[in-house]
């Protein structure tokens, strides 16, 4: 991750917008960009939890886990998914170097990242609508509980993610993103991608 | 602070660390259930009771591994432009 | 989820930015209400947390008389039924804990403290800081208003086990239990808004010079408390999930009839559990490293030492969370692991109240009110501890669990962080808030009405504890071992002083108020301290400092031998002022 912060001698910080001749304050890295890295380490413990506790559900279910005589989880359609949120998370990635030289160059990688994430969205839902048509509810078994439970909570992260790489991406079309925060937004998104595979495997496995 | 006296102080930790990690791994390892102890039993099977174990392994070092991470890499940011003051006291 | 990214694009989103653009006039609205300056929001946490512990120290008061004088009509509040009677205690824990507690000491002392501390005129995210205030009064109030929907307030321990806390024909309070859940996971979000703000401030904000060495020990605690926190509460936020769809949405998360387990719960809560008591421990300790160097007129003894090991105490408090299991059923590999670690604990700790006597040792000590209530904070802390190592041994926990004899220990830790601790940081900071002296007379009168009472109250309480006397008890009429004479009297005796030891705080209730505009009026630095707050005028205006300081040294420097002034300022160059 690179300085959002132009540093111009060990000493001396200024800020990229030109607005302030930031004192003579050592910055780690930008404000944004610690927040979020914070935030989610907050977010991976609160995954973690899910995880253990889905861990120790499954070994005191009533029937088995999963349950027989309730619908399998899609683990084929959703291979494909995984992979269409991973290479969103590679297209921001690459985005963020591009835009590091040329400002304009960003939009296409950025813009592919977007969608990409929104397919994931999207594509689950569909998942879901199918899942519960044959049966699999959040009261049918602590099995579908947990599935709801977990994906849908990374879901809201993703859609939340989503919704800050839109309103960049409005920035980015304007020249005036900064990349502060476009790398705070991209800890996020990544945190959001690399997520993703350890539920994948946790849960429908 | 003498040399060897900051050495002895540095010995005694490391003795210290390494005897309360072997006390650990003892005690872990050969537990004894007290025959009084009603309650030592509820795990409902041989799974559960792993299930269990590993959940708190897995919560317990997850966060000190998040924030060594985060340590690392303040670290790194940092080193290069860490730079020593003229001191004015000890 | 955005704020942390979106806040930096705030005009004020970094120090020294706006000097010039905002010392305009501003309205009682936005200068007091929706205000993002920190000391502001400092001041409405603390207000904010002295309110609920008012309610709370009530409630006390109201099951306390219940205890002593079982079915009498409680003045003030009239009989107490036995659903009312778990509510009560149910609620005292949750808001000294929640809502009294962690404001006061993380979010009140953090806001205020840490930029005047580090030299910087705001924190670095002062929206995100308004915003975590405001989500904390929501919570308040949702707590407060499930006291007074259909069937009362939620009554299953502030430790919320299911079953009972997730089944309403259990629990019989459909309504309080939900609220209960919902109140405390925004206060989490809210102190999740505050940590990530503290520890940003600390990490980006400090003042031109100052190195990781020299930031005041209680900077340090607040931000390692903010660390602990936000790294232990993600599991007690899943549970609290997946506990509210239990009793709201009828999933079978904690249900062993439908699957589930109820013992995952404790699980999840201690793992937060357990970490929350040293994040609240460690900003009081911190509190009285600051106070005991500038009476005692000497530098703080090990100052890395005091670091190093509140970071040990830190790494070890992941550790010993499972304590609270031993009697729950938990595998005994585990048992005696967590005993172990448990045990361990209580060094560092040690150690750190050690450092604090040793620098009283030799120093020129001034028994004014806030280094009476920091030296009381050592003495009854260490009762607090070392009863806790019975406790933590799982052998004899499992005879003690449940009994008042936890309950004893667990005051005697809590009460020197919540209380003391407090009273200690609010009469030291008292001028630099307000820029007035707090009457000294006042509050030592104060002082030894709290602590004599304090003792009074809790010592009975480890007797009966150890006589077997169990927890969470409406009334012992019925349990003949437990309702001797002699039993009955130290309940009287122990509800007495707390009587007592309530009507002194009105003492300090008035002396707040009597000193915001009558005390002395202080200075600057009043205590001929080092740290970069006493450089800022008393009360700091917006902005905080006329000329943003630059550090030149560590913030304990009193009494060196080749200075005339027995204190050097963190901020005063080394040739201007030395002799």
């Amino acid at each position: 991750m690179q300085l959002s912060y132009v540093s111009d001698g060990p000493d001396k910080v200024v800020d990229i917008r030109g607005r302030m001749p930031a004192a003579r304050r050592r910055q780690v890295a930008p404000n944004g960009v610690i927040g979020t890295l914070l935030f989610v380490m907050a977010e991976v413990m609160l995954f973690a939890g899910f995880i253990s506790a889905h861990a120790v559900a499954k070994t005191t279910a009533l029937s088995g886990w999963p349950p027989p005589n309730q619908p399998r989880l899609p683990v084929e359609e959703t291979a494909v998914n995984t992979a269409a949120l991973l290479l969103s998370g590679a297209a921001l990635a690459y985005a963020y170097r591009v835009y590091l030289r040329d400002v304009r160059r960003a939009r296409v990688p950025f813009l592919i990242a977007l969608l990409l994430g929104c397919f994931f969205v999207a594509f689950q839902g569909v998942e879901w609508l199918s899942l519960l048509r044959e049966g699999l509810t959040v009261t049918s078994s602590t099995h579908g509980a947990f599935f709801y439970l977990i994906v849908g909570c990374h879901a809201l992260h993703a859609v939340a993610a989503l919704i800050v790489l839109a309103l960049q991406y409005r920035q980015l079309l304007l020249d005036r993103l900064s990349p502060g925060a476009f790398a705070g937004a991209q800890v996020f998104w990544f945190f959001v991608v690399g997520m993703w595979p350890v539920l994948y495997w946790k849960v429908y496995f | 602070m003498r040399r060897w006296l900051r050495n002895a102080a540095l010995d005694a930790v490391r003795t210290a660390s390494g005897l309360a990690a072997l006390a650990l791994g003892v005690v872990g390892a050969f537990p004894e259930t007290v025959s009084a102890c009603s309650v030592c039993f509820s795990a409902k099977n041989e799974e559960n009771q792993i299930a269990y174990l590993a959940s708190t392994g897995f919560l317990t070092f997850l966060p000190l591994l998040l924030v060594g991470a985060l340590l690392l890499w303040v670290r790194k940011r940092t080193q290069d432009t860490e730079q020593p003051r003229s001191p004015d006291h000890s | 989820m955005a704020h942390p990214i979106t806040e930096q694009q705030a005009p004020h989103g970094h120090a020294d930015a706006h000097h010039d653009d905002h010392h305009h006039e501003q309205s009682f609205w936005s200068k007091y209400v929706f205000s993002v300056d920190h000391k502001i929001i400092g001041m409405q946490y603390m207000f904010t947390g002295m309110f609920m512990a008012i309610i709370g120290g009530f409630f006390a008061y109201a099951f306390r008389m219940q205890l002593a004088f079982p079915g009498m009509s409680v003045p003030g509040w009239g009989h107490v039924s036995p659903a009312e009677y778990n509510s009560l205690v149910t609620n005292h824990g949750t808001i000294m804990i929640f809502w009294v507690a962690m404001p006061v000491l993380i979010a009140a002392f953090g806001n205020f403290l840490i930029p005047l501390m580090l030299g910087c005129d705001d924190m670095v995210f002062p929206r995100l800081n308004r915003l975590s205030y405001q989500i904390f009064l929501l919570s308040a109030i949702v707590l407060l208003a499930s006291f007074v929907v259909e069937n009362g307030g939620f009554g299953g321990a502030w430790t919320a086990y299911p079953p009972l806390s997730a089944k309403a024909e259990y629990s019989l309070t459909p309504l309080g239990s939900t609220l209960w859940v919902i109140a405390v996971a925004l206060e989490f979000v809210a102190f999740l808004m505050g940590g990530i703000n503290f520890i940003t401030t600390m990490m980006n904000s400090r003042a031109p010079g100052m190195k990781m060495w020299d930031i005041p020990v209680v900077v340090w605690m607040i931000v390692l408390a903010s660390i602990l926190f936000m790294l232990s509460v993600g599991p007690l936020i899943a549970g609290a999930i997946m506990l509210l769809f239990d009793q709201t949405i009828g999933t079978g998360f904690f249900d062993p009839a439908r699957g589930g387990d109820p013992v995952l719960w404790q699980h999840l809560f201690w793992f937060f559990g357990h970490p929350e008591v040293y994040v609240v421990l460690l900003p009081a300790i911190g509190i009285v490293c600051e106070i005991v160097p500038i009476f005692a007129r000497k530098k703080l003894f090990a100052y890395k030492t005091v670091l190093f090991t509140a970071f040990a105490t830190g790494v070890l408090s992941f550790f010993v969370w499972a304590h609270h299991q031993f009697i729950a059923g938990i595998d005994p590999r585990m048992a005696n692991v967590f005993t172990v670690t448990t045990v361990m604990i209580s060094v560092p700790l040690a150690e750190m109240m050690f450092v604090i006597v040793a620098t009283l040792y030799g120093g020129q000590i001034t028994l004014s009110v806030p280094m009476l209530w920091a030296l009381s904070f050592i003495g009854e802390f260490i009762i607090g501890g070392i009863t806790g190592i019975f406790l933590g041994a799982s052998g004899s926990d499992i005879y003690f669990h449940d009994t008042y004899f936890v309950l004893a220990h667990f005051h005697y830790t809590f009460f020197p962080i919540a209380i003391i601790g407090v009273y200690a940081g609010l009469t030291h900071w008292y001028p630099k808030m307000f820029g007035r002296m707090l009457n000294e007379t006042l509050g030592k009168i104060h002082f030894w009405g709290t602590i004599i009472p304090f003792n009074m109250i809790f010592i009975p309480l480890f007797l009966l504890g150890l006589a077997g006397q169990h927890r969470r008890i409406w009334s012992y009429v019925n349990f003949p071992e437990l309702a001797s004479p002699e039993m009955q009297n130290l309940r009287v005796f122990a509800t007495v002083s707390l009587v007592i030891m309530l009507l002194f705080q009105l003492v300090f209730i008035f002396n707040f108020f009597w000193s915001l505009t009558r005390g002395k009026k202080a200075g600057r630095n009043p205590y001929n301290a080092n740290t970069l707050e006493w450089v800022a005028p008393s009360p700091p205006g917006h902005g905080n400092f006329a000329e943003m300081p630059t550090v030149y040294r560590g913030p304990y420097e009193y009494s060196r031998p080749d200075r005339d002034e027995d204190f050097w300022p963190q901020n005063v160059p080394a040739e201007s002022s030395s002799s």
